[in-house]
Parts: structure tokens; C-alpha cells; sequence
């Protein structure tokens, strides 16, 4: 009850007003204790006194209820007043209907780490114009506090009048490099606000930030920075930067929030404010590392490693004279010269690293040059890298032969296995010249369908089903599961494929690993019932005996390397048969087409996992692509493709939590993570599928993390989200057109030159401790008077 | 010391010797000690109590108490183990050859009858008091009854609670007072006050006109005790009724929460005292002034004993009314001749 109370009232220390109705019942139990120790008298003549009882127990009972009440409430009041009530005279003229409830948004995030022309950071500006503003407010009002890094987190979720915690608690607050999540702040300021007991016309809403252009009017397509929610931004690899929302489209997400936000205030023009950490157009020039990634998937000792750098300019300047200097496990290599980066731009740098042995490696880019730079933080950038000697594959194959060109699995073991994997291979060309000496091995391994229950599947990067009939519900299970936490999985079609049985188990309407509903078997040149592509089709037919194979328009990496030569054998290929598929908007992306637009090869996603399906068989049985040159090539990349990334969880952004799972023997060795400030501790152990996986976090710092597992070290990269490294500050007109809300937007001078409102309050402590005396005085005075009356 | 012997030096005697003056103002300061019940509550035993209070009482007079009436002979009886062997009628066992006792009756100016409630509530005695109600009644009683007997008065005792416990005829003969004072300071109080009815009782009990002493806390129906009473004054008794309190009855001076547990019935009342002071005097006064007023109507004396006070009080209302007694019986006599 006291809590509510304290929190419902204005008191300077509500805690106290639960002491103050403690300390009420103390006169009560001092009344009941005296009643416990009364004297034994044994009297004679009790006819006068029962008498005398039965004509005063009426004015005895007020006498004494009267003075007990007025010491419970002297007690309560002394307790109230020490916990320094606090009403606005207007309140107290109205009777309480103007309180007000105001609720901070603080941003906390990356970008509030940035220092202009002076010392001072964005954050401690905001922390100063924060404090200022709680100055400002009327003492009985309630405060809550948001924090906008993300995820953004409501630090005092509550009403709260005690101004000393919310200023503990605004002190006790750094900037973090975390992103920001203003869109969650506002959610949660929205919650509270509508949880206000307050009216509407009372809530009060203040976002203080530095209202980034890219996160309030996203119209600056700025140096094509994806989105901490986009995995490829931890890793650098991945498709082409996606179009950036450009001047006049949709609202963006803090936009909509605050919308939302503003829907439970009163007048938006009255009741919310956004108050600017830093002025429109100061201090925000900055360059950032943005993107580190290896180009090869696969990495294998003494191969020269192909790194792409690519680094921002967000400032109206071009990027002159700067460079990129290169570690690899913490020992300076060199240092790469940069392009000059255009304004808003992005340049990027490429260079060759090679790693003696295998193993968890970690590689550092750092700016050189760069001159004044508003955020170092996110000049740096990590990459951990596994160097792995093999990729092991598992070939399940329906028709077993012990013939090197009948068997399916048998002609993909003939082009993984034994060769080099050239495709795989930096400045590897489509024809397999590559410019290294050193093998890397692709070690496939053929099974029946009989024999896949045997096999351990985790201990495999890929598994390839090839013209496999059917496997049990149990074995597709198992398939799920395997995929679902990042292993490959081929699926090459044939003869004894049952089309029923995978459309039943592997595509189960959708929610299989198989990424597209199968028709059955077609022989080129031949139309599919009710088919959408009967005229490419028919259109096919005429290039008998056999359809040729074509990219997609939109190239996918697998055939990057083929996108040029239109001489490749891959389009010289003809194909006899194959399994039409049912068009599915989640179907995956279409790789390679037939000639007559039906889709010959898909790659899709399932969970962490990779997927590719192959309409047409592996061997010559429907095609003859396995005759031609690039078919080695072709193979290779879609294994490599769909091969997991080794090590690809130890590449993180600040706030994601590390997660690295461990074999049996590995979870009971010592265990140890060394943070990027040098600090040692000690993970915990969390359940990963059928064992353990450590993990640490959420991380706070970017850089260079180690993880010991016994003597064994595993490098850590944690880095920064780079949309956060552009710090262009929306002017107010931007901002205003953006939100489209009457929202005051206020500056620091302008708030700083505001008059406290504290002021226009009243402490009743002072009342409070008149009321106390007036009590005291009326105490005695009863006592006095009811004492004389039995004196 | 004989009271006669004190009663007997004249005023002449002391002015002509200073010294022996000096000597005797100080034993009647002494003396007059004795007439303090806190000083008699220090002193054991009831009769001394009574000897030296009536003694104190005497120390500052200056006239003889003595009225000499001359002793009849009333009647014999059996020797019974105890009696005086002086009083054993020889020629009477020349002639039976038993033993029998010759008694004879004292010719008294006066019969007293004293009558002592015995009931519980004489037991109280509040913290400040000297002794209890009880006490300090029989205390009076007996030196009343040592006085009266060294008057050749005839002397009685009734002790009672709800009713007669215990009766003496009034009897002038020397033994008599130890006898009485052996009854009271044996009697261990109990049950509740019935002052009517025993007065009723005493009524057709005493045949001959006595001189009626109550002494008793009244703690009882005041229209029964009157009506006790005035039967009594029917019977041409002399009723003087005296009622004891402690000073607590009469100041209530109690403060704080306390428990009172009543003594003969009314059970237990937790109060805070303070708050009750003002009504339960208003009680008591009202009820000794209804009881005053009652024994006025009835030709009744009455007065209030506070247990703290001199017994000399008492025993000075004892001799004014029985000189005021003796004299109207004189003028009535004299009138008649």
C-alpha cells in the first residue's frame, strides 16, 4: 500500500510515507500494551464504581478515541512531512487535476558517443539538457525514464516523484555502442503513457536525441549501410547494398513510433518535445570502417585469402589520403592505401591475406589519416576467420553404382573429390585456371538410403540426396534438424525420385526444407498440365533435343563467376528431362533456368541453413551438363554455397550475445572470454541442440574478443553497426516535414533559458510540520482538559 | 498506669512542681500517639492496641471517669474449666458437692452493644492506609468496650456479615473484655454486608435498652440498613452508627489502566481511573448523604471514620453520647420523682 501511495503522491521520499503510516499505529499499540499492563486492585466498594462506569462509559470512550486519534495522526503527519509532500499551487486550487506526468527519452545509442568542435559529447549534452528538464518540472509531477540504445529499455517504467533516484539513475547512464531503437523507446514510452493516471492533456512526452537524418527523415541514402537486422552487415558478405529509402517515401520507423507515442497526449503541439542533444549541422563529420569480409567461403592454409574493406565517408567532403592498416591475430601486416571516398559515399579496398595453419584467426582493419573525425569508435573493424583443410560431404545416392559415370553420387564425388577446388579460389576463372598452388579438398562420401541411419550427419559441412526415392519421416526429421542450424543440403533430382513422397515430407506445404512443390518428371520439349510456363515451354520444343540453361536475371553468387561468358559450357549443356515445379512465393531464389523459363536450379534458406535443389539429375542420365567443363566448377560453388560458414557465429555486433556451441570434450575443459578491455570472466553454458554451447553477453564493446577453451583460443569480432557511424543531424524543417506532427522541437539554448517550474510549487513539508505543532499543542491541551476532569 | 490514678493529680499540684509537669506533658505527648492508627498498627495484639489508645485518649483529661455502682448477685452456674476458682460458691458444694460459680451482675449505667461488621469488605486497605477497615473498626471497638468497662458500663459484641456470626451479651464483668477482644481479633472476615437485617436480628435478640454501636463500612442497600435501624429504635435502642472508609474510598486516588476486583460481589472492572474519579465521588457522596440524611429522620447518629484518622474522634463520640444518655435518663428520673 505504501508503494502505491508513494507513488500515486507527490513525495520528495516515498518510502518514507509507508514509515509515516508504520510510525501511525505505534500510539495504537502503546494503547493496547498499556491495556495489557494494568494494576490489580481488589476494592470493596464497587457498587460506586460500576455506577460511576455505566453513567461516564460514553464520554470516557470520546475522551479517549479523541486523544488516541490525534496522537495516531501526530505521528502520521510528523512521518509525512519528513517525507517532504510537494503540491503546485495550482493543484491545490483545483484539487489536483493539473499533476503531470513526463516521461524521458534519452538516447543512449552509438551515435550519442560522437564529440563535435567542443569537448563535450552528444550524450553528456543530452544528460545535461535531461537533468535540466527534471529541473524544470513541477516537483509533484511523476517522471519516467526511456532509453532509445538498443534494445531500448524503460529505466524507471513507473511513475516516479522522487527526484534524487531519477537523477541517480540519469547519472548512472553512459553512452553505449549499441544502435539505436528509437521505434522501441517510443513503444515503451507509449505504454507508459497510456498506463498514466494522469489526464492526456497532463503526459508529457521529450525524446532527447540527436535526430540523425538517417533515422528520422531516411532520406540520405548514406553510403549503402545495411541494417543491424541484416546478418550479412555482421560478416560483409552477401548481395549488393539494397536501395535506401529515398526523399518522400514511407515514414520511417522512429517516425511511426512517434506517432504512435503521440496518440495517447493530449495536444502533440503542448505535450511532446523533441529536444536537441546537438544543433542541425555540427560536428558530424565522420569516416567509419563499415564492412570487413573474406571473399573465399572456404579457407585453407597457405592460400592466399581475398578481403574486401570498404570504408565510409559521411561528411559533405570527399576522403582524402587515407588508409586502411592491416592485422592479422593482433600483428600489423600493412597498410593499404584508400581511394579518395566521395561525400555520403563508400570506397572499398581489397587485400590477400594468408594463415599458416588452421584455426580460429582474426583479422583487423584500422583508418589511418583521417584527421578530425567525430566518432573514433567505428574506425576499427574485426574479422574472426576459421581455416579449415577440408569440407566434408556425405552423397546419399538412390541408384548406388559401382560404375564411375552410371551413379549420380558418383559423378558429383568424380568433381569434388580429388580435385582442387579452383572454383572456390580467388582470381579462379570459370574454366579452373587457378592462381594458387595449394589443394583444397572437398572429401564427398557415398551412402545408400539404407545406410544414411548410420551416419553421424553433423560431422558433415553438406549432405547431397541425389535420385534418392524416399527416406522415412524419421530420416527427413533428422534432415530438419541438421539444415535448420546451418549445414548444406543438395537435392538432385532422377528417376526414383517419388515426387508425392518429397512434396509430402521435404516441402510439407511449405514449411519443409524443400523449397518448392515438384511436379512430376517432364521430358524436354513437353508441356506441363495447367502449367504457368507452357508457352516457354512450347517455345523450348523448338530447340530440340534439348533445353539449354540460362541465368536468372538477377545473378546469384553461385554463377557470379558465369555471369560474363556467354561461351561457358554451362549454356552449351542440353537437357532431356526434368522435374517441373509449382511457382511458390516463398519458393527461394531461382539460380539457373531452362531455356524455356522452368527453374533448373533454386537456392533457398531454412533456418541457418542452406538448400539447393536441382531439377535435372547430377549425372547424364537427363542432361548432359556433368559432360561439360564448368560442371566441376558449378558443383563446387554450390557447395560451397550452401556449405556453413565455419566460425560465422564468432562474428557479431555490439549487443548480440556469442553463442559458440561446443563438442562434448570442449564443454568440460576450461573456459574463459577476454573482453575487448583486457577483462577475463568466465562464460556460462547454455543448451545447443544435443550438447552446450557457451555464451557471453549481450557484448558492449567493439573490438578483438578471445575465447579459451582449454589451450585452445577462438577469436572473437565484435563490431560496430555501421549504420550508426553516420551522424548527419536532420534540420529542423527536415525534421518537422518528417514527423508531420505540431511537436515543439527545442534546442539546448532554448531550453536552458527556460525558468524552472519548480519554482511554482509549494512543499508542504513546512505546512506539514505546523500541522504537527497545531496537533502537538490540541494533544496536550485534551490531555490537559480531560486530566483535569478526572483530577 | 490506672486511668483513676492519672485523672486524680490537680492543675495546683503541677504548677507548684515544674519539673514533675514537664515530665508529664511529655508521657501525655507519648500517650497521645496511641490515639494515631499508624502508630497503633506498629503495636501487636488487639487488646494492648485498645489499652493504650483508650489511655492516649485519657491523657489529656482532667476529670475522673469513675461513677462507682455497687455488684448483685445474679445467679450460679457450672463450673466450666477457666473460670476464677474466687468465684466458686463453696457453701453451694458443701451441699451438692458440685462446683458452682457465683455470679454477679455489676449494676452498669449503661448497656453498649457493639456491633462490628465482619463481612470482606472491611478487609480492604488501600497502600497509603495503616490497617484495614476491619482493624481499624475493631480497634475502635475494643477500646470503646475497655472504656465502657472501666465505666461499669455492661458491654456486648455482635460481629456479622450477611448475618450474625457471632454474639456477646453485654456483661460488665472483667473478663468480659478480653473475651470480646479475643472475638474480634479471631473472626477472619467474609461474606457480604447485611447491616439490616442483622440490625433487625439484634433487635429481638437485646431485651434490654442498649446503647447500639455500629461499626461497619455500610456497603449495603441504604433502605434496608435504615429500616435495620429504625427497628432497632423501635425497640428503644440507642443506635450510633459509624462508618468506616479507607482514605482510597473517599479520594480514589488510582490512576493508569486498572483492574478492580470487588471484594464481596460486583466482579472485575478494567478502567482508566483518572476518568471514573469525578462520578464515583459524586457516588459516595450522594450515598453517605442519603445514608446521613436517612439516620437523621431516624434519630440516628452518624458519622464517617476515615481509617487514617485519631481514634480519639471515636472514642470522644462514644463518651458524648453516653454522657448525653446518662443525662437525659437522670433528668427523666428526677423528673419522675
Amino acid at each position: 500500500m505504501a508503494g502505491t501511495l508513494g507513488q500515486s503522491l507527490p513525495f520528495i521520499h516515498p518510502a518514507l510515507v509507508g514509515v509515516a503510516l508504520a510510525g501511525g499505529l505505534v500510539p495504537i499499540l502503546i494503547h493496547l500494551i498499556n491495556l495489557r499492563r494494568y494494576r490489580r486492585v481488589e476494592w470493596a466498594a464497587m457498587t460506586f464504581l460500576l455506577s460511576a462506569r455505566r453513567r461516564s462509559a460514553k464520554r470516557m470512550w470520546m475522551e479517549h478515541w479523541l486523544l488516541l486519534m490525534v496522537r495516531v495522526a501526530l505521528v502520521v503527519l510528523l512521518g509525512l512531512a519528513i517525507a517532504r509532500p510537494f503540491v503546485p499551487w495550482s493543484t491545490l486550487f483545483s484539487l489536483g487535476g493539473t499533476r503531470a506526468h513526463h516521461v524521458l527519452l534519452l538516447d543512449n545509442s552509438l551515435s550519442m558517443n560522437a564529440r563535435g568542435t567542443g569537448d563535450e559529447s552528444r550524450f553528456a549534452a543530452a544528460q545535461r539538457l535531461a537533468d535540466r528538464l527534471l529541473t524544470s518540472f513541477p516537483s509533484a509531477d511523476a517522471v519516467s525514464l526511456v532509453t532509445l540504445a538498443e534494445p531500448a529499455e524503460a529505466v524507471i517504467g513507473h511513475a516516479a516523484y522522487d527526484r534524487r533516484v531519477v537523477r541517480e539513475r540519469l547519472g548512472a547512464l553512459g553512452a553505449t555502442q549499441r544502435a539505436v531503437d528509437v521505434a522501441g523507446g517510443l513503444e515503451r514510452a507509449r505504454e507508459i503513457v497510456g498506463g498514466s493516471e494522469v489526464p492526456a492533456a497532463n503526459r508529457f512526452l521529450y525524446v532527447v536525441s540527436d535526430f540523425r537524418r538517417r533515422v528520422w527523415t531516411g532520406d540520405r541514402p548514406a553510403a549503402g549501410i545495411k541494417t543491424p537486422n541484416d546478418a550479412t552487415a555482421r560478416s560483409g558478405a552477401g548481395p549488393p547494398p539494397a536501395a535506401l529509402a529515398s526523399p518522400g517515401s514511407a515514414p520511417t520507423a522512429a517516425v511511426s513510433a512517434l506517432r504512435r507515442a503521440a496518440e495517447p497526449l493530449g495536444d502533440p503541439a503542448q505535450n511532446l518535445a523533441l529536444v536537441r542533444a546537438v544543433a542541425a549541422g555540427g560536428g558530424s563529420d565522420n569516416a567509419a570502417a563499415s564492412r570487413l569480409a573474406p571473399e573465399s567461403v572456404l579457407v585453407a592454409p597457405g592460400l592466399p585469402v581475398r578481403f574486401v574493406a570498404e570504408v565510409a565517408n559521411f561528411s559533405p567532403a570527399p576522403l582524402r589520403g587515407a588508409g586502411l592498416q592491416v592485422r592479422r591475430d593482433g600483428r600489423i601486416l600493412r597498410q593499404e592505401p584508400l581511394p579518395a571516398v566521395a561525400p555520403w559515399s563508400t570506397a572499398s579496398a581489397a587485400f590477400s591475406l594468408e594463415f599458416s595453419r588452421t584455426g580460429s584467426h582474426l583479422v583487423q582493419i584500422e583508418l589511418a589519416g583521417v584527421g578530425r573525425d567525430a566518432l573514433p569508435d567505428d574506425d576499427g573493424r574485426w574479422y574472426s576467420i576459421d581455416v579449415r583443410d577440408r569440407l566434408l560431404v556425405l552423397l546419399v545416392d538412390g541408384r548406388p553404382s559401382t560404375a564411375v559415370a552410371e551413379g549420380q553420387a558418383n559423378f558429383l564425388a568424380a568433381a569434388l573429390g580429388g580435385k582442387i577446388a579452383e572454383g572456390l579460389l580467388p582470381g579462379a576463372g570459370p574454366n579452373g585456371a587457378s592462381s594458387a598452388g595449394e589443394p583444397v579438398y572437398v572429401e564427398p562420401k557415398i551412402v545408400n538410403a539404407a545406410d544414411l541411419e548410420a551416419e553421424v550427419l553433423d560431422s558433415y559441412d553438406v549432405v547431397g540426396l541425389c535420385n534418392v526415392e524416399r527416406l522415412t519421416a524419421a530420416q527427413w526429421q533428422r534432415l530438419r534438424e541438421y539444415v535448420a542450424v546451418g549445414h548444406g543440403l543438395l537435392i538432385f533430382a532422377g528417376d526414383r525420385l517419388d515426387v508425392e513422397h518429397y512434396n509430402r515430407f521435404a516441402y510439407d506445404e511449405g514449411r519443409g526444407v524443400l523449397p518448392v512443390k515438384l511436379r512430376p518428371a517432364i521430358a524436354a520439349g513437353s508441356t506441363t498440365a495447367g502449367g504457368s510456363n507452357g508457352a516457354a515451354a512450347a517455345t523450348a520444343a523448338a530447340d530440340a533435343p534439348g533445353l539449354g540453361l540460362r541465368l536468372a536475371e538477377r545473378i546469384h553468387p553461385i554463377v557470379a563467376e558465369f555471369a560474363g561468358y556467354a561461351d561457358s559450357g554451362l549454356f552449351l549443356a542440353r537437357t532431356q528431362r526434368y522435374l517441373p515445379v509449382e511457382p511458390d512465393r516463398r519458393g527461394g531464389d531461382v539460380v539457373m533456368l531452362y531455356t524455356n523459363g522452368e527453374p533448373a536450379l533454386i537456392a533457398s534458406a531454412f533456418r541457418a541453413g542452406k538448400v539447393v535443389l536441382c531439377t535435372t539429375t547430377a549425372n547424364m542420365d537427363w542432361t548432359n551438363l556433368p559432360a561439360k567443363g564448368d560442371y566441376v566448377s558449378l558443383m563446387l560453388s554450390v557447395v560451397a554455397h550452401v556449405a556453413p560458414r565455419h566460425g560465422d557465429q564468432r562474428n557479431l555486433l555490439v549487443g548480440e550475445t556469442l553463442h559458440d556451441p561446443l563438442t562434448p570434450v570442449e564443454s568440460v575443459r576450461a573456459l574463459r572470454v577476454t573482453t575487448a578491455e583486457g577483462r577475463t570472466v568466465e562464460p556460462r553454458l547454455a543448451p545447443h541442440g544435443d550438447g552446450l554451447a557457451l555464451t557471453f553477453g549481450p557484448l558492449e564493446r567493439a573490438g578483438a574478443y578471445t575465447i579459451s577453451v582449454g589451450s585452445e583460443a577462438r577469436a572473437v569480432a565484435v563490431n560496430l553497426d555501421a549504420a550508426g557511424s553516420d551522424l548527419e543531424v536532420a534540420d529542423d524543417a527536415a525534421l518537422r516535414g518528417a514527423i508531420a506532427l505540431p511537436a515543439r522541437i527545442v534546442g539546448a539554448a532554448e531550453l536552458e533559458s527556460t525558468e524552472p517550474a519548480a519554482a511554482r510549487s509549494t512543499e508542504l513539508a513546512a505546512v506539514g510540520f505546523l500541522s504537527v505543532l497545531a496537533l502537538l499543542v490540541l494533544e496536550m491541551w485534551l490531555a490537559m482538559v480531560f486530566g483535569r476532569e478526572r483530577g | 498506669m490506672g486511668i483513676g490514678a492519672r485523672g486524680g493529680e490537680s492543675p495546683a499540684r503541677e504548677a507548684a512542681c515544674p519539673h514533675a509537669a514537664r515530665v508529664m506533658q511529655e508521657r501525655d505527648a507519648i500517650a497521645l500517639n496511641y490515639l494515631d492508627p499508624a502508630v497503633l498498627a506498629t503495636i501487636a495484639g488487639l487488646e494492648l492496641r485498645a489499652r493504650l489508645a483508650v489511655e492516649g485518649y485519657f491523657s489529656g483529661m482532667h476529670h475522673s471517669p469513675h461513677h462507682g455502682l455497687s455488684i448483685e448477685f445474679a445467679e450460679h452456674r457450672v463450673y466450666t474449666q477457666g473460670d476464677d476458682l474466687r468465684h466458686i460458691d463453696w457453701k453451694v458444694f458443701g451441699r451438692t458437692d458440685k462446683y458452682y460459680i457465683k455470679e454477679y451482675e455489676q449494676e452498669s449505667n449503661l448497656h453498649l452493644m457493639l456491633v462490628v461488621d465482619g463481612s470482606e469488605s472491611m478487609t480492604f486497605r488501600s497502600a497509603a492506609a495503616a490497617m484495614s477497615k476491619y482493624d481499624y473498626a475493631c480497634t475502635i471497638a475494643a477500646a470503646i468496650a475497655y472504656l465502657a468497662l472501666q465505666q461499669q458500663d455492661a458491654v456486648g459484641l455482635t460481629l456479622f456479615d450477611e448475618r450474625l456470626t457471632r454474639f456477646l451479651r453485654p456483661s460488665s464483668s472483667h473478663p468480659q473484655w478480653r473475651t470480646l477482644a479475643h472475638e474480634l481479633a479471631v473472626h477472619r472476615p467474609s461474606g457480604e454486608t447485611s447491616v439490616g437485617r442483622v440490625c433487625a436480628e439484634l433487635a429481638e435478640r437485646l431485651h434490654q435498652q442498649a446503647m447500639i454501636v455500629v461499626i461497619s463500612d455500610l456497603l449495603d442497600d441504604v433502605e434496608v440498613t435504615i429500616k435495620g435501624l429504625k427497628q432497632l429504635r423501635y425497640h428503644r435502642h440507642e443506635p450510633i452508627v459509624w462508618n468506616v472508609c479507607d482514605e482510597a474510598e473517599l479520594t480514589f486516588p488510582y490512576t493508569g489502566p486498572t483492574m478492580f476486583v470487588g471484594l464481596e460481589a460486583g466482579g472485575t472492572l478494567l478502567t482508566d481511573p483518572g476518568g471514573l474519579r469525578g462520578r464515583y465521588l459524586d457516588e459516595l457522596q450522594r450515598f453517605q448523604a442519603r445514608l446521613r440524611s436517612a439516620c437523621g429522620q431516624a434519630h440516628v447518629d452518624y458519622a464517617i471514620f476515615n481509617t487514617a484518622q485519631s481514634l480519639g474522634i471515636a472514642l470522644a463520640g462514644y463518651l458524648g453520647t453516653r454522657n448525653a444518655r446518662l443525662r437525659a435518663r437522670s433528668s427523666r428520673v428526677l423528673g419522675a420523682g
